[in-house]
């Protein structure tokens, strides 16, 4: 009797715990960001490889360039146990952000790219590619 | 005419480190596993929730950093510098005692199944499924197959007797076993004549008897009762694995659990230490069979094949297989195809090539020492298995080690994101810049390093094997087996020296 309460309490203490999670939460979205579109339109070099790079994102508000927006690129390696690599850029007249990257091994990446437009909204895209070694 | 008592094996040390002030005391204690199994349970309970709950990030979830970077990698250090401590805290096994103690008296594991022949099935299974389904780089599969344990630890316990999970099934517990015979420590007995003379063998058949009917050393022998010592009213189980301790050779099939030290009413079984490797050159440490020495030789060469999955030739070799056996014609999906040629280099590179090479290498040495009348291919080929398994201790330390070394310290901006993402701002805010030593040369020389020192072990170990076996002919006899273990350095500093990429597969179909 005694381990079933402690077995039906543990059970709840996880989905309380689960349901508090802010990863949980809903993220808020505005109006103004479902016209959003974020894009990775070019990277130097153009195969990625190990090393140094550029990163250029577009960010278009309803087909039109949006200037001044911040963007934000996290880079996660698909496997455990790597940093991740995070850099910030803003956008040009043509929507363009140029943003330098370092691709720091050879392998599956995951890019979590965040634009804050100069009216306080953000969209969120995740943009997957494989790195070179050599 | 009388036979003459077999001598009982008894580790030549004097230092059981069961009577050691305060943690032999804790080892031995009714509850001294337990200790050890609470926060590994824990553990395990906070892997499967944030694997379940958290962000699908590998590099950002417990439950793939927590596996995948640091128990592989503390798991081979620990079995080379202490012994099976992994099996011995084994969270697995806590819901496996409630199945025991549940269940009715379970059945016998079905005897086509009580070799080690499933343990490599299993081990390759293991393997094969880590790749394909890119375990690494999934929270919640990883999260679904630490579940999995449980339900399969918990079910084959109440079904059957003799821990089948761990002696049979358990692919972690038959690698722990594997290089556990490297470990400085194994059980054995103080005074093999306590065993002979002890009546109840609680060590194996445990002590555990809630309403005993009769206590065989009451019954006496001489008209009066013989109390040879006090039963404790609670009990203790007696070896999971049926391992009778003053015959105990051997750390394969030992978990640790020091179950017959705590059953034994004598006091009379100690863990003691020894030499590293040091039942590798025993000559009956193990029996010659061909499921224990494959199960030796097919975990160094899957170690090979698992490090091979993380360099770039491997995609050249999976996409050339899928065209060259047409698949990418059968108009199968990646995933499909991937499974198909995943398993035939884990299952071929794996297991069926070193497994012939060292037939071949049997054979070979059989014929250079002019022994093939005097010994079988099964005697000789057994005998030297053992030399393969600190070169796969090597292999894996090179590949483990790696990923621990580069990656040790991002489980704490992990934990710290955990916390925060419960609104728990204990830790601060998570520190995602660190990680772990991103010197390569460095990385690269460990590596090295552990892939000289395996291989040099194994060479010794070969060497004392052929020195038994072989006596004069011993250099004939080592010739082929030395030549074969190099071949397997070789490609293992090969392998090494490729850049490691973490990546999961992708073929064109």
């Amino acid at each position: 009797m005694g381990s079933r309460i402690l077995l039906i309490s543990s059970v709840v203490f996880l989905l309380v715990l689960a349901g508090c999670r802010e990863s949980a939460s809903p993220t808020p979205t505005s109006a103004a960001s479902q016209t959003v579109t974020v894009e990775l339109v070019t990277m130097e070099p153009s195969a990625p490889i190990i090393g140094a790079a550029v990163l250029n994102f577009r960010v278009l508000d309803a087909g039109q360039a949006v200037m001044g927006a911040e963007v934000s690129v996290r880079g996660d390696m698909t496997h455990a146990g790597m940093a991740p690599v995070e850099a910030v850029g803003e956008t040009d007249m043509d929507g363009i952000a140029r943003i330098p990257f370092e691709w720091t091994m050879g392998g599956d990446w995951s890019l979590t790219v965040t634009a804050t437009l100069p009216e306080g909204s953000t969209v969120e895209v995740v943009v997957d590619l494989a790195v070179a070694s050599s | 005419m009388t036979t003459p008592p077999v001598a009982l094996y008894r580790p030549p040390s004097a230092i059981d480190v069961l009577r050691l002030p305060v943690i032999g005391r804790l080892l031995r204690h009714r509850y001294g596993r337990l200790l050890l199994q609470i926060p590994f349970f824990a553990l395990a309970v906070l892997l499967v929730y944030d694997g379940f709950t958290g962000e699908q990030v590998a590099a950002r979830n417990l439950a793939t950093i927590v596996p995948w970077v640091h128990f592989r990698g503390m798991a081979v250090l620990a079995l080379l510098l202490l012994g099976n401590f992994f099996c011995m805290g084994c969270p697995f096994t806590i819901p496996r005692t409630l199945a025991k103690r549940l269940s009715q008296r379970g059945g016998q594991f079905p005897r086509l199944l009580r070799t080690k022949w499933v343990a490599i099935g299993m081990l390759l299974g293991l393997f094969f499924v880590y790749e394909w389904l890119d375990l690494w780089s999934s929270p919640a599969l990883t999260a679904w197959l630490i579940v999995a344990y449980f339900a399969s630890s918990f079910v084959l316990e109440a079904l059957f007797e003799e821990s089948p999970f761990c002696k049979y099934v358990c692919p972690l517990g038959s690698f722990n076993f594997v290089y556990a015979t490297v470990s400085p420590l194994q059980i054995g007995v103080h005074d093999r004549d306590v065993c002979r003379t002890c009546v109840g063998k609680e060590c194996i058949n445990g002590s555990y008897a809630p309403q005993p009917v009769i206590l065989i050393d009451q019954i006496g022998l001489h008209g009066a009762p013989d109390v040879t010592h006090t039963h404790s009213p609670q009990g203790t189980l007696g070896c999971g694995t049926l391992l009778f301790a003053p015959q105990v050779k051997s750390n394969l099939d030992c978990t640790m659990c020091l179950d017959c030290a705590r059953a034994c009413p004598h006091q009379n079984v100690g863990l003691f230490t020894r030499a590293l490797g040091a039942e590798l050159t025993r000559p009956d440490a193990y029996a010659p069979r061909y499921d224990r020495a494959f199960l030796m030789i097919g975990l160094a060469g899957l170690a090979l094949v698992n490090a091979f999955g993380m360099v770039p030739p491997v995609y050249v070799l999976m996409q050339t297989l899928a065209d060259g056996l047409g698949l990418t014609r059968l108009g199968l999906s990646a995933l499909a195809i991937e499974g198909v040629v995943l398993l035939l280099i884990f299952g071929v590179g794996g297991l069926l090539i070193p497994f012939a090479l060292s037939v071949v290498a049997a054979q070979m040495a059989r014929l250079l020492t002019g022994t093939r009348k005097r010994d079988s291919l099964r005697t000789a080929l057994t005998a030297f298995a053992p030399a393969f398994v600190p070169l796969g201790l090597g292999v894996w330390t090179a590949h483990y080690g790696y990923h621990f070394l580069i990656g040790f310290l991002t489980i704490i901006p992990a934990f710290q994101n955990f916390l925060a993402d419960h609104r728990i701002p204990l830790l601060g805010t998570p520190n995602w810049s660190l990680s772990g030593i991103q010197n390569d040369t460095l990385v690269g020389f460990f590596q090295t390093v552990a892939l000289l020192v395996g291989f040099g072990a194994a060479l010794w170990v070969a060497q004392k094997i052929a020195d038994r076996l072989y006596r004069r002919a011993a250099f004939r006899g080592l010739l082929s087996w030395a030549l074969l273990l190099l071949v397997l350095m070789l490609a293992g500093l090969a392998v090494f020296s490729l850049p490691m990429e973490m990546r999961g597969f992708t073929l064109s179909s």
